[in-house]
């Protein structure tokens, strides 16, 4: 045993943990990958009917037919709708998923604020997955005929800011004033399949 | 009361992989709240995509470190604007050992290289396998492997005046 693994050593999961995870596991609803639950959609429409209906308590004086609150009012329940989804979610799958947000590339460039590639238009793409990770980032992955990668895309602030901990470890393909693009995790990407991304990016 | 398939499977992921996921996920996220989180998100990822190792160990504890891997650093990026507690305050396991100073050292370079340092020396993969579970070449791995020592050298001597 060298010195590293017997630093190690003392860092085990306890049983209390392994039973905390096992819990966890077992009460997490396990779906399909890529597949929303249903029971999202079901949730959704329960509150949006709800919040709908406590409007029509509080508000009996506002409601106007065909008029121009209307429209408001619905993206109003809308955008309550959408807000109530991550809670539900994160109560049924508690897990580091829920801190990255699927979307796609028009939502994330309007939420990151800088420009996001659209890879529905990479050549020979099999695959794409929009996701945000935080406010100023995102990543996307790509599964294309020379291979897999994820490229880490960050809003780049415009006050001189230091350099954060951990950077060293993206390559960074494309980086102007607005926008930095990294390559976060290579997986199966050839040469070729590199020089093709860095052209795409920089076109 | 039987135990259910499920939970059977799980609590042999734990006792077959859990110490050295757990050890991964604290190598990048130093917070043992956050690993537990990363080994039981492994273990749900695990169950959901259901992937077929045919039987094959190495290929089933590849699959779970790789998962392990990412799921930390997704965490990391995303506790980026919250860091986690230093590692003296919130790493009790750690604080019991005599080769504390280790630990430290490792966990004060850099995430790419205290991933090779972690995966090469505690869990004992090789550079080609390293390759693999990383998605870097082989050389870089190298590379990696060397700079970190180099950065090592520095921190141990600096810090600890460990020649």
């Amino acid at each position: 045993m060298n010195k590293y693994q017997q630093a190690n050593e003392p860092i085990r999961l306890s049983e209390e943990q392994k039973e905390a995870i096992l819990n966890q596991a077992l009460r997490a609803e396990i779906r399909p990958a890529g597949r929303t639950d249903p029971g999202f959609y079901r949730w959704a429409g329960v509150l949006a009917g709800a919040f709908a209906v406590l409007l029509l308590i509080l508000l009996p004086g506002r409601m106007k037919p065909a008029s121009s609150d209307a429209p408001a009012m619905n993206e109003t329940m809308a955008m309550e709708s959408r807000e109530s989804a991550p809670d539900h979610e994160s109560a049924e799958y508690d897990s580091a998923a829920a801190a990255a947000e699927p979307c796609d590339a028009s939502q994330l460039a309007a939420e990151l604020g800088c420009p996001v590639p659209d890879f529905s238009t990479y050549p020979n793409v099999r695959a794409v997955e929009y996701t945000r990770i935080s406010a100023a980032a995102g990543t996307v992955y790509v599964a294309a005929e020379q291979g897999e990668f994820v490229l880490l895309i960050e809003a780049l602030p415009k006050s001189d800011e230091p350099a954060a901990e951990g950077e060293e470890e993206t390559e960074v393909l494309y980086e102007d004033d607005e926008v930095r693009y990294s390559l976060l995790d290579a997986r199966s990407l050839s040469e070729a399949g590199r020089d093709e991304l860095k052209g795409f990016l920089n076109r | 009361m039987a135990l259910s398939v499920k939970e059977l499977r799980i609590r042999r992921i734990l006792d077959l992989y859990g110490d050295s996921l757990y050890r991964l996920a604290c190598s990048y996220l130093k917070n043992e709240a956050d690993a537990q989180e990363v080994v039981q998100d492994t273990v749900i990822q695990l169950l959901r995509y259901d992937p077929d190792f045919s039987g094959d160990a190495k290929k089933e504890k590849g699959w779970l470190m790789k998962t392990a891997a990412n799921l930390s650093r997704n965490r990391l990026r995303a506790l980026k604007a919250h860091p986690p507690e230093e590692l003296n305050e919130a790493f009790a396991a750690a604080e019991t050992s005599d080769l504390k100073f280790v630990w430290e050292a490792v966990a004060s370079l850099p995430v790419r290289y205290r991933e090779v340092i972690h995966l090469y020396y505690q869990e004992g993969y090789t550079t080609k396998e390293l390759a693999e579970l990383t998605g870097r070449r082989e050389a870089t791995i190298r590379s990696d492997l060397h700079r970190a020592r180099e950065q090592l050298k520095t921190i141990l001597k600096e810090s600890y005046d460990f020649e």
